[in-house]
């Protein structure tokens, strides 16, 4: 950033106005994050106990007998099921990131072209954004996997057999007499390219929100100076959008961290979280130390993610 | 991105495309076509895709459920809309606003605040359920439409995409509007947000579809309250005779989100065609 803007923002009043820009989101943060980000590192080391009246939180060590990190050996020392899943789904996100990102640019970077039927094409892509969510996004996994059901206290109990699962894409493939293994292996390969494709949406369009951005002038200028396509996307489009590439890579990251799973397929540290903390276990205590061991792995991934993009991003960025 | 304007480069691009997209559209197509078959259609055996006789049976059906509930179906739709619709606008406002002194300050504490901002996207809303829940009922918010907003208000993802895109606005532009004496809100307002259109038109598409699909059921007792989400949920999942009546509610719950999307699309290309003049 230049020299000029930190000059006129020191002057008092100019700042002050600044801060109040942000007061109001930081007013929610402090309610509805920090406060009770505080309160689960305080349940992580602490006995939780559910009776009538509510819950009683007993800090390990010193209302109890237990050792303060009690929770946390549990899970890193005698359990080991759960580091599994911890590895399962670091290796997961590691392949959706990148997968995920350079196809979201590869797309955004075509439809954001000039051709006829454009508009229909961005509606389609646009189609599994509206999918993955709320009640839809369990209405077609059921619809998609024909499997068991995805079970969550808070959305559609598991007892119900449920909506359209009995017609599933392989089912219409074995009765029309195909090969049983090819129809697996279709099924598999067609599922992880649905999954990965499915997961897009989003990207492709921040990228075409970050592509839309570029003047069209730049790129008849570089034209006009004998550049092709191949140089103006490395030397106009790549500096200009670096930041939407490390947010989609944030995005994607993130979201394939957050997105629920099931006991064997998808994101299986979230499903076992779930399950300790709202299932029939309710064990709130276990489940906060789950959760604060995952979410210190997924501040390790960011931090990488920010040495190999954010980095050379912010540089390029400051430097206009 | 300048692609190479050849006819053969443009069908490779649309065939690419199309492959694409039928995987994109085929989970759609196949509730818009399930939500027209009849109940022995869609237990049909061998299942079928498309439908044979198309009824709008299951349309009745659903029509019927709602007709048996005693609080109409429009008050649950007029929640949804209240929330999704309110709620949005709140949230775009107080994310853009939150992110322009991030995107363009500098100041030791503004950084450590978007270390802030980074870290909490970075968390899962499982572990601050119930601390959540315990605040909300101090705060009097349980059983009301506030429940359903304000906890979304504090969301860290539109601050961060709204900063990424701030970026992006140069320096030089902000500079001048102050040396002709525009405010920090007339700079926010007439140039930093006209800048970034394309991006807030985007986050109303997420915020939107946020809202739309919430369930909401943790913290609305209250049936008058609750939304469609909610209600319909409970209407798919009362068994397999509800099966034509869960793919039309599908179907239904799809539009609006889309309807957004639809519009404000085609908004951000108009900032396109507008900035392609200059």
């Amino acid at each position: 950033m230049g020299d000029g803007v930190k000059k006129l923002t020191l002057r008092g009043r100019e700042a002050v106005n600044g801060y109040l820009f942000i007061l109001p989101w930081v007013i929610g943060l402090l309610l509805f994050f920090i406060a009770p980000m505080i309160e689960s590192i305080r349940f992580s080391f602490a006995e939780v106990s559910i009776s009538d009246s509510g819950f009683s939180v007993s800090i390990n060590g010193i209302d109890n007998a237990r050792n303060f990190w009690e929770n946390y050996r549990y899970f890193l020392l005698a359990d080991a099921s759960f580091l599994e899943k911890l590895r399962t789904t670091a290796l997961d996100t590691a392949a959706a990131v990148i997968v995920i990102t350079v196809f979201s640019l590869f797309v955004a970077a075509l439809l954001h072209g000039k051709f006829k039927g454009r508009n229909v094409y961005r509606a389609v892509f646009f189609l599994p954004v509206i999918m993955t969510t709320g009640v839809m996004y369990l209405l077609i996994q059921q619809g998609m996997s024909g499997g068991e059901l995805y079970t969550s206290t808070s959305i559609v109990d598991s007892g119900n057999a449920f909506t359209f699962k009995v017609t599933s894409l392989r089912d219409i493939m074995l009765q029309g007499g195909l090969n049983a293994d090819f129809v697996e292996a279709v099924t598999k390969l067609v599922n992880q390219i649905f999954n990965y494709v499915s997961k897009a949406g989003v990207q492709i369009l921040l990228f075409l929100s970050g592509l839309a951005k570029i003047p069209a002038s730049h790129y008849e200028a570089a034209k006009i100076e004998g550049a092709n396509g191949w140089e103006s996307f490395w030397k106009i489009t790549f500096p200009i959008i670096s930041p939407v590439i490390f947010l989609n890579t944030i995005y994607t990251m993130l979201d394939s961290f957050i997105t629920y799973g099931m006991e064997n397929s998808g994101n299986v540290t979230m499903y076992a979280i779930q399950q300790m903390g709202f299932g029939k276990v309710m064990r709130f205590d276990y489940a906060a130390a789950m959760s604060w061991i995952y979410t210190l792995m997924i501040i390790v991934f960011v931090l990488l993610a920010y040495l190999a993009v954010g980095l050379p991003s912010s540089k390029v960025t400051e430097g206009r | 991105m300048t692609l190479s304007r050849s006819t053969g480069g443009t069908v490779t691009i649309i065939l690419f495309l199309g492959l694409v997209g039928a995987f994109m559209a085929l989970p759609v197509l196949y509730t818009v076509v399930t939500a027209f078959k009849p109940l022995h259609e869609i237990f049909y055996w061998p299942p079928r895709f498309f439908v044979r006789e198309p009824s709008l049976e299951n349309f009745t059906m659903l029509f019927e459920i709602a007709q048996e509930m005693w609080v109409p179906l429009e008050r649950y739709i007029f929640n949804n809309i209240f929330v999704s619709v309110f709620g949005t606008a709140l949230y775009v406002f107080v994310a853009s606003m939150a992110a322009y002194p991030l995107a363009k300050y500098k100041s030791k504490t503004l950084d450590a605040v978007y270390w802030v901002v980074v870290l909490a996207i970075m968390f899962r809303p499982e572990v601050t359920r119930i601390p959540q829940y315990v605040i909300m009922n101090a705060l009097g918010m349980v059983n009301t439409y506030a429940a359903m907003i304000v906890p979304v208000l504090s969301g860290s993802f539109g601050v961060f995409l709204m900063r990424q895109f701030m970026l992006g606005v140069p320096d030089s532009m902000i500079e001048a509007a102050r040396i002709d004496g525009g405010s920090e809100y007339y700079i926010f307002f007439r140039l930093i947000m006209p800048m970034t259109r394309p991006a807030w038109l985007t986050l109303i598409i997420f915020t939107f579809t946020q809202f739309w699909n919430m369930s909401g059921a943790e913290y609305i007792y209250d049936e008058g309250m609750k939304s469609l989400s909610a209600v319909l949920s409970q209407i798919a999942s009362a068994g397999i005779a509800r099966a034509g009546a869960g793919a039309v509610v599908a179907l239904l719950m799809m539009i609006p989100p889309y309807l957004v999307f639809v519009i404000s699309q085609s908004s951000v290309m108009e900032t396109m065609a507008h900035s392609g003049i200059k």
